[in-house]
């Protein structure tokens, strides 16, 4: 079999991107990417499909809105506005660290990327503990099939927190994943999984919008 | 450049004979996988993957926008709901065709890739080419424009079929 170029450079003295199985390859190869990984083109495509699907959700949203003479609709009660404003700024500070795991991890510093996930994931948690308990008290409060208006507003919010949820389960894994190391295959996840989160709290921050809209 | 032999151990897979292919051009202009060269199959990879979603929400804004003018209180445009329906959807479903047939095109000549970041040793040119990624999109065409055109046919018969200028 003949060698090839790639680059310029013949092919066996190019450090395949896979290869990478240990910080020292993997920083030695990163510059070299002139490609996006798949795992980011992969996670485009499912946050494109999922961005679709709370867009058609919040288009359904003020569907309901603009057929219903009241909204909220009588008996229900109105959003808050400061906590949940207050805990959405607080989620949206978190794309900050996963970020700089990425770029961390780009340079091989795998303490520091473990310890910025960390600082993601805690607070990540604290959010979604606080927001699942005030979800469940809202349920109570009124339940989801009491009319329209709580019916979207339920399902709006339920799927927005079972994004926060899946992102939180990405970074569990990854730790997991980066306490045995660093690999080119762990850094695309890690890119991946910083892209999803920079997208959930955009959307987090929509949907916090699209609610609390029904204050005005 | 210098062509060698390459130490068995780090030969990249056999994903295509190796004669259909120009080994020593990484340009993506001039690389030719069988009787195309990667900027084409990119180009086809790029309309597999984006025209079938932009086809199908363009059926669904027009119909609607049909409906509102055939059905809104007050207006009489003189519109021919079912021809313009049925019209949409015959131009709709070809450009979805096409957009299937691009992908399988694509997807076809990059059959053995990996997905780019595959396994160690594996990656056409290293990882230096997109020829993981155009036969990850196009794999995914083909199953998502199968899905589109599923949504835009269930779409655009049952927007004739069914009683329109009915209150929801």
């Amino acid at each position: 079999m003949r060698d090839y170029v790639a680059g310029g450079v013949p092919e066996g003295l190019v450090p395949r991107t896979t290869a990478a199985r240990n910080v020292r390859e993997v920083v030695a190869i990163v510059p070299r990417r002139r490609q996006p990984s798949i795992a980011l083109w992969g996670m485009t495509m499912f946050l494109a499909s999922e961005g679709m699907l709370l867009a058609s959700m919040i288009a359904s949203y003020y569907y309901l809105r603009f057929v219903n003479p009241a909204w909220p609709q009588p008996g229900d009660p109105r959003p808050k506005v400061v906590v949940p404003l207050v805990l959405v700024g607080v989620l949206a500070t978190t794309s900050l660290p996963i970020q700089l795991a990425a770029f961390a991890a780009r340079a091989g510093r795998l303490v520091a990327t473990r310890l910025l996930l960390v600082w993601a994931l805690v607070v990540q948690s604290g959010y979604l503990a606080y927001e699942i308990h005030d979800y469940v008290a809202q349920l109570h409060a009124d339940p989801v099939q009491h009319d329209t208006y709580t019916s979207i507003y339920f399902t709006l919010l339920g799927a927005d927190h079972g994004h926060v949820a899946l992102g939180i389960l990405f970074d569990v894994w990854l730790l997991g994943k980066l306490a045995r190391g660093l690999t080119m295959y762990r850094l695309n996840a890690l890119q991946a999984v910083a892209y999803y989160w920079h997208a959930v709290n955009f959307l987090t921050l929509v949907i916090t919008g699209v609610l609390l809209s029904a204050t005005f | 450049m210098s062509v060698r032999e390459h130490p068995a151990r780090q030969r990249p897979p056999a994903v295509n004979p190796a004669d259909r292919e120009t080994l020593l051009a990484p340009s993506a202009r001039r690389t030719r996988i069988g009787r195309l060269t990667l900027r084409q199959l990119s180009i086809l990879q790029w309309i597999g993957t984006l025209v079938a979603p932009v086809v199908w929400w363009s059926q669904y804004l027009f119909g609607y926008g049909l409906g509102e003018a055939v059905c809104g209180a007050g207006r009489s445009w003189g519109v021919s709901y079912d021809v313009y329906q049925l019209t949409a959807l015959s131009v709709a479903g070809l450009l979805e065709v096409v957009s299937w047939v691009c992908a399988a095109v694509v997807f076809r000549h990059t059959r053995g890739a990996d997905w780019g970041d595959g396994p160690p040793v594996e990656g056409r040119w290293g990882g230096e080419h997109p020829y993981g990624r155009l036969h990850f999109f196009a794999a995914a065409a083909m199953v998502a424009n199968v899905l589109f055109l599923t949504i835009m046919l269930l779409d655009g018969t049952a927007s004739v079929l069914d009683v329109f200028c009915r209150q929801s």
